[in-house]
């Protein structure tokens, strides 16, 4: 239980920078898509290890994730975000069904990847979300005042003589990154509601950018302890839970305050 | 000299945004840069600054900026409002420590800023977000201060606010504008730009009816106000 509990601190810690990040950075499609990326490097580690080429899903999916995010970063600086993010996305797919299709006998394996399940949190899984976590928390804090400046002002921190090019590369590592390490427990399809949702609720009654890490962070502590417990009490998939709490509140706060104006 | 060019010119792909742009700006010198929408304004500051590399010779306050970064530490841009994330949850003391400048309180004073500081920025008026802007660049205490359209939806008094404070500035001044109105008596030269150069000097000699038909391909009435400084009339076209 010990471990559930720290594992839910660090995917909360993790989803509360990242999802920040791709709030703020309007690409939030970017996590459906990088988790998409991920699901093929994990579908390409299940495949080799099949074939008697023991891998582990962590490295290969991390590179997957990080190589098409920076592919929708690149590809963005031709046209815009989506369609950057899209040409990402659509490839990734591409990729993770062929892999997929080679595999025999495997679903399970696949299944939990797809939808996650916090409650099978291995040790393994908690050594890669601390390393993960402590990665992302030391770029992003050694780096904050720049990613601020640049996402708020992209021009006038160009003027400043920040490299955009650069900060925004490392941006979507970091967000590949978090993605990677979240990805068994929450899953690659219910990645980008549980990224989102509560990120995009704390930027609209946040009062900083700091608010706005507290409040994702809570929401999404909170979202996932919830959907554990409903999980305990019915056969239902807990990151599943977690995810359709986080966007029905992100629903029904935003009709409360549609309706109050 | 503060900006010193020759022959600049620059190209978005095959399509020209600047044309063999020669001219001299000296130190101190407050500059209005007019013209149309796509006449080479915004590209213009952006080769000054070095993020676009123009072709031809160029030197800001002795830098080739295309080369010499450090040209950026002795200049300060003022982004179109239309450029920043306004979504942002970002404090107006946020806003204005992100050049990693130190707060002067005698410029917040003097745009009435100082009760502002815990607001978020994206609540305040379009005029309040531009004064940040501005206080922002002068606490960098530039050598040169580039403004682009800073009173796109500014209402008037607050146009009249910013031109007071900019006549103060101890720096080299250029400024992209639509209307020259409110700053008119303020500047010492304008340049009237369409992809070129087609005027650069005092109202008098550069608002001419030809000039203006060059600049905007329709007949802008010229009146002479009180002062002696011909102003342009938009928005009463003459087909």
């Amino acid at each position: 239980m010990v471990e559930i509990f720290l594992a839910l601190i660090l995917i909360s810690l993790l989803i509360s920078i990242s999802g920040n990040l791709a709030v703020f950075r309007k690409a939030s499609f970017l996590i459906a898509s990088v988790s998409h990326s991920a699901l093929a490097g994990v579908a390409l580690s299940l495949l080799l290890t099949s074939l008697g080429f023991e891998q582990d899903y962590f490295l290969l999916a991390t590179l997957f994730a990080i190589a098409f995010a920076l592919l929708a970063s690149l590809t963005s600086r031709f046209s815009d975000i989506d369609t950057g993010v899209a040409i990402s996305f659509a490839l990734s797919m591409a990729i993770a069904v062929v892999f997929l299709s080679l595999i025999r006998g495997i679903s399970a394996k696949i299944w939990a990847f797809l939808f996650g399940e916090i409650l099978l949190v291995t040790e393994q899984d908690l050594i890669y979300l601390t390393f993960s976590t402590i990665l992302v928390i030391l770029l992003f804090g050694l780096l904050y005042n720049k990613f601020i400046f640049f996402l708020f002002d992209p021009e006038g921190a160009k003027a400043s003589g920040i490299n955009p090019k650069l900060l925004d590369i490392i941006l979507f590592a970091i967000i590949a990154t978090s993605v990677v390490a979240v990805i068994r427990s929450v899953g690659a399809i219910l990645a980008y509601s549980i990224f989102i949702a509560p990120s995009a609720i704390a930027k609209e009654f946040a009062q900083s950018v700091k608010q706005s890490l507290i409040i994702t962070f809570g929401i999404t502590l909170i979202s996932l302890m919830l959907g554990i417990s409903v999980s305990l009490i019915f056969p239902v998939s807990a990151s599943a839970l977690a995810a359709l709490i986080a966007s029905t509140l992100y629903i029904v706060v935003f009709s409360l305050r549609r309706l109050k104006k | 000299m503060a900006v010193e060019a020759k022959n600049l010119s620059y190209s978005y792909g095959k399509k020209k945004a600047l044309e063999n742009l020669s001219f001299k700006i000296d130190d101190g010198e407050f500059i209005a840069v007019l013209g149309p929408n796509g006449a080479g304004k915004t590209t213009l500051l952006k080769c000054l600054l070095g993020l676009l590399k123009a072709e031809g010779e160029l030197l800001v306050l002795g830098f080739d900026p295309r080369k010499d970064r450090r040209v950026l530490e002795r200049i300060s841009y003022v982004p179109q409002r239309s450029s920043l994330a306004l979504d942002l949850p970002l404090t107006v003391e946020k806003v204005l420590s992100m050049c990693d400048t130190e707060l002067d309180w005698e410029i917040l004073e003097q745009l009435e800023l100082k009760d502002k500081m815990k607001m978020l920025f994206r609540e305040l008026s379009g005029g309040y977000q531009q004064r940040v802007l501005i206080a922002r660049a002068l606490m960098k205490k530039p050598k040169l201060l580039l403004l682009d359209e800073p009173f796109n939806g500014v209402d008037l008094l607050t146009q009249e606010k910013i031109v007071e404070i900019l006549e103060d500035v101890n720096a080299t001044i250029i400024v992209v504008l639509h209307n020259i109105n409110p700053i008119l008596h303020a500047v010492d030269r304008i340049m009237l730009l369409n992809r070129e150069l087609i005027a650069f000097g005092r109202s008098n000699e550069v608002f001419r009816k030809e000039n203006m038909l060059k600049v905007y391909k329709i007949e802008i009435p010229l009146i002479v106000c009180e002062e002696g400084f011909i102003h342009p009339l938009y928005g009463d076209h003459h087909g």
